[in-house]
């Protein structure tokens, strides 16, 4: 499957866009790669995960999902991508509160028929196992930012896109983040796009993309 | 925790139950007035046309008004062969009878003694027939054939009314049930033509529908063969058989043809059914009125739920849920309240048949013992319609939060 955005701008950036950014150029991101974004604050980079989830269709020119214009989706077309294609980290992670942590993975799992072993696992990687009873109110910024991304890996994917998925983590837990979001991207062939990376931190094998 | 169960959980907390249960408390009186309002008039209208009487519920009786031509030629109106045949082509008329009269002399008597409350009385009478098509025949041994010796006679309730609260009374004589004059018979001398025959009569039911005396049909036409002169002529009153005879239209078309109806209970039962539809058309406008105040009550509570768990629902949406799955826990629950509503409504409607039925039987009406089916009916097509539109309600209010 091919992401494809052929002189997509932004309305929030329509007249503002850089002349070499992918507003302007043109981008495609294909299954199996990994890309990182590079962005000055405000350029748009959480605009470019959102409209790649479908959550934003404010914007002129085309998104094409494998050759299909995105405007054609209907909201359960992109339930069902979403559930099964486009596995996210949103910046502002979008945990619910209210419950534990293991329940807002399991509610995903649920949907996407993920075993709890599996998940589980995932989480003991991370050090967040002793805490997925609690609320997910009461834990730390990065110890959500890690319940979101178990919950994200619970799912079949074909792209794993991460907005920030780090900006809470010290640099130890962002290695393991990081090391675990490839291994399942390579096990399921899927592409990665994150942003939020410094170019030092971010490993040699993603390909840098300009907004 | 499945997707479903937290979406109950979010909308669980999402809202007060109070004024869900107002609002559900306002369907289900709604949809009790309407189908109470129906039930109601069915159980009133059934009771107006079954009463007991050897004429069915479906017949009335018209004569022309007597007009003083009429009283100077000695003659009433008569129905020709085509007033008659153009009458029964009337909407809402099926079927058009014609009276036939005696054309000899009558004579009843009573001997004293016969029984022992009937004090002795000799009198000349009239008899008249209608078809038989017209008279529940099985009922209480009507008929006559040549031969038969006595002949069963229908005559008016009011003679009998007549004869206890005015005559009876003021005379000091014993009053006399409907039964116990049944059960007695009577000395009925025919002659006239030269000839001359004696019968012996026979109450065999009592009308309130018509002025008369009236005998089999074939009696009738035998006696007027035997001992009648020729001089028959168009009949001065027809019986017709009418869909409802109640209708306000039938009565007001007759009344614009200068007919009158026989009897005032038809005329009175047509008022009190106009007086009916009446209400029953004010009962169900405000049991409309009822249910759409209610069915918004509903939507709102359902929308305002909806609004206040967005985010979540949104953000089960991203999570991978369709719109139609984050909707369906919802439906569930309003449809099963929705249920419990009509549920109320239909106990309310068959508690109130109940005691509409038991409330008359105590004051001696027949009624009908099963509900009415239109009050059912009306539910049946209620609830879905409520049903359908508090769904896509539903569906639109949860389309709406997922796309923010």
């Amino acid at each position: 499957m091919m992401l494809t955005f052929e002189r997509l701008v932004p309305a929030p950036l329509e007249g503002n866009t850089a002349p070499d950014s992918i507003w302007q150029t043109g981008v495609s991101f294909s299954q199996g790669k990994l890309y990182s974004v590079y962005a000055p604050s405000g350029k748009g980079k959480s605009t470019l995960m959102h409209i790649l989830l479908g959550i934003r269709r404010d914007f002129s020119g085309v998104y094409a999902i494998h050759g299909k214009d995105s405007a054609a989706y209907t909201p359960d077309d992109w339930a069902g991508l979403r559930r099964d294609r486009l596995a996210s980290v949103y910046q502002d992670l979008k945990l619910f509160p209210q419950i534990s942590a293991a329940e807002n993975i399991a509610i995903k799992a649920s949907l996407t028929g993920f075993s709890s072993s599996r998940w589980r696992a995932m989480a003991e990687r991370l050090g967040i196992a002793n805490l997925l009873e609690r609320p997910c109110r009461t834990l730390s910024m990065g110890q959500q930012q890690r319940v979101a991304i178990v919950r994200a890996l619970s799912q079949p994917f074909q792209y794993l896109l991460m907005d920030e998925p780090v900006s809470h983590l010290d640099r130890e837990n962002a290695r393991l983040v990081i090391d675990l979001a490839l291994e399942e991207a390579a096990t399921q062939g899927a592409a990665v796009l994150l942003t939020g990376l410094n170019v030092q931190d971010t490993p040699a094998q993603f390909q840098p993309v300009q907004i | 925790m499945k997707t479903e169960q937290f979406v109950l959980k979010v909308l669980a907390e999402a809202g007060k139950k109070r004024s869900l249960w107002l609002a559900l408390a306002g369907a289900a009186a709604g949809l009790f007035l309407l189908s109470g309002a129906m039930q109601t008039t069915a159980t009133f209208r059934s009771v107006m046309n079954r009463q007991k009487d050897l004429l069915g519920g479906d017949f009335l009786v018209i004569n022309k008004k007597v007009s003083l031509l009429n009283t100077l030629s000695g003659r009433p109106g008569s129905f020709d062969e085509a007033e008659q045949k153009e009458i029964g082509k009337w909407p809402g008329i099926g079927a058009v009878g014609a009276f036939s009269g005696n054309r000899f002399k009558v004579r009843a008597s009573f001997r004293a003694g016969m029984q022992a409350s009937m004090p002795g009385l000799s009198t000349d009478m009239f008899l008249e027939s209608v078809p038989d098509d017209f008279i529940d025949t099985d009922k209480e041994g009507w008929g006559w054939e040549e031969g038969d010796d006595e002949i069963p006679l229908i005559i008016p309730a009011d003679y009998l009314k007549l004869y206890n609260f005015g005559f009876a009374q003021g005379q000091g004589l014993p009053l006399v049930p409907e039964s116990v004059l049944q059960s007695v018979s009577f000395d009925l001398a025919v002659y006239g033509n030269g000839k001359s025959a004696a019968f012996r009569g026979r109450i065999a039911g009592f009308t309130n529908r018509i002025q008369s005396v009236l005998v089999p049909q074939e009696f009738m036409d035998y006696a007027n063969g035997q001992f009648g002169d020729e001089t028959g002529g168009n009949p001065g009153r027809l019986i017709l058989r009418a869909d409802d005879p109640s209708d306000p239209a039938l009565t007001q078309r007759f009344t614009e043809a200068g007919y009158e109806m026989a009897g005032g209970d038809r005329l009175r039962t047509s008022r009190i059914n106009s007086l009916l539809l009446l209400m029953m058309g004010a009962v169900l406008s405000l049991a409309l009125l009822m249910i759409v105040l209610a069915l918004l009550g509903i939507v709102q509570f359902a929308q305002i739920l909806v609004y206040r768990s967005a985010r979540d629902l949104q953000v089960l949406y991203l999570l991978g849920c369709t719109p139609a799955q984050l909707a369906a826990p919802l439906k569930r629950r309003f449809t099963v309240q929705l249920g419990l509503a009509a549920g109320v409504a239909l106990g309310l409607t068959l508690a109130l048949h109940l005691l509409l039925n038991i409330g008359l039987q105590q004051k001696g009406f027949e009624t009908q013992a099963l509900p009415s089916w239109e009050a059912f009916g009306l539910l049946a097509l209620a609830v879905p319609l409520l049903g359908i539109l508090l769904r896509r309600a539903i569906s639109q209010a949860v389309k709406e939060a997922c796309s923010g």
